[in-house]
């Protein structure tokens, strides 16, 4: 695989940031993630995770608006780049090609 | 906290601690969400578990990824010295630029240069030329107004041109042409006459 490398959890994080478009920053990443994988979800693994997925540039960022739970701060809002997108259909149809090529009796 | 109606904040010494770990560009954000996940909690679990969390997450923060990027951020000199303009390093670096660019395209590298090298000598040729045809009769005043008269041959095939010329065009265009003011003429060679194996007299 001439890509870079994505780990499982950057992956996860990456897909979440697909999910919640244009309202993904670390706080929102973080609730989904442990609303869906029930598992505990810190609020800097995932800003590492993210500032790792933009450095391998499959996220862009942006300084959003300050809002007053925040103290006044800018939340920086993450969206998926075309470079991500395509990791993510790329590592989807790898999946699909395994799934399919699995014997039948296994799923059933 | 100086106002206990206010809603529930987080600790301040816990934020000091996190801007004392985390690099200064990401304070902000990282503040943000802190806070922001602080007030979720406080309302959905109390004051009491939500700083629990709190603190917990800020020591989460201070892990190598961030701590390497605040090292890295303070070993950097805050501004850099403006060099002349005339660097040695940099002129270096301007020929090995040109030296890569010239090997990545090299055919083209090459068709640009070898134009440049037969343009540039065309140029020298030219100024020598030039430069020469210029350089006649120099320690006469006024050399530029002085003109030597040709005669061109059109029936031969190149044209031949040849300084000699009529002797009598001087004076009928001394007489006849208002632009030319006085002429002389010169001899390149002498006649000689032989009688008996004896020169008969010279004329010049």
């Amino acid at each position: 695989m001439a890509r870079a490398y994505l780990g499982e959890f950057e992956e996860l994080v990456l897909l979440t940031v697909a999910v919640l478009d244009s309202d993904a920053y670390g706080v929102t990443i973080a609730a989904e993630l442990n609303r869906r994988t029930e598992r505990p979800v810190s609020l800097s693994g995932v800003h590492v995770a993210l500032y790792r997925l933009e450095e391998k540039a499959f996220v862009s960022s942006e300084l959003g608006s300050p809002t007053a739970a925040r103290g006044g701060r800018r939340k920086r809002i993450f969206t998926v780049t075309t470079l991500g997108k395509h990791m993510l259909l790329d590592m989807r149809e790898l999946r699909n090609q395994l799934w399919e090529s699995i014997p039948l009796p296994f799923i059933s | 906290m100086a106002d206990q109606h206010s809603e529930p904040t987080p600790p301040d010494w816990a934020d000091f601690f996190l801007k004392w770990t985390c690099p200064s560009e990401q304070h902000e954000e990282i503040l943000g969400d802190l806070h922001e996940q602080f007030t979720i909690d406080a309302s959905a679990l109390g004051e009491t578990v939500a700083r629990r969390r709190y603190l917990l997450q800020v020591l989460k923060f201070s892990r190598p990824y961030f701590l390497k990027r605040k090292i890295n951020a303070l070993s950097e000199p805050a501004t850099y010295p403006t060099p002349f303009f005339v660097n040695a390093d940099m002129i270096k670096n301007y020929y090995k630029i040109a030296f890569r660019t010239f090997q990545r395209g090299h055919i083209y590298s090459f068709i640009n240069l070898f134009g440049l090298a037969v343009g540039l000598a065309g140029v020298m040729l030219i100024i020598s030329y030039v430069f020469y045809e210029l350089s006649f009769d120099k320690h006469y005043s006024n050399s530029d107004r002085i003109y030597q008269l040709v005669m061109e041959n059109r029936k031969t095939s190149p044209i031949e041109r040849n300084i000699v010329v009529p002797v009598a065009l001087g004076p009928t265009l001394t007489q006849e042409v208002p632009e030319v003011e006085a002429f002389t003429s010169f001899n390149a060679y002498e006649l000689v006459f032989l009688k008996n194996e004896k020169p008969l007299r010279s004329i010049r």
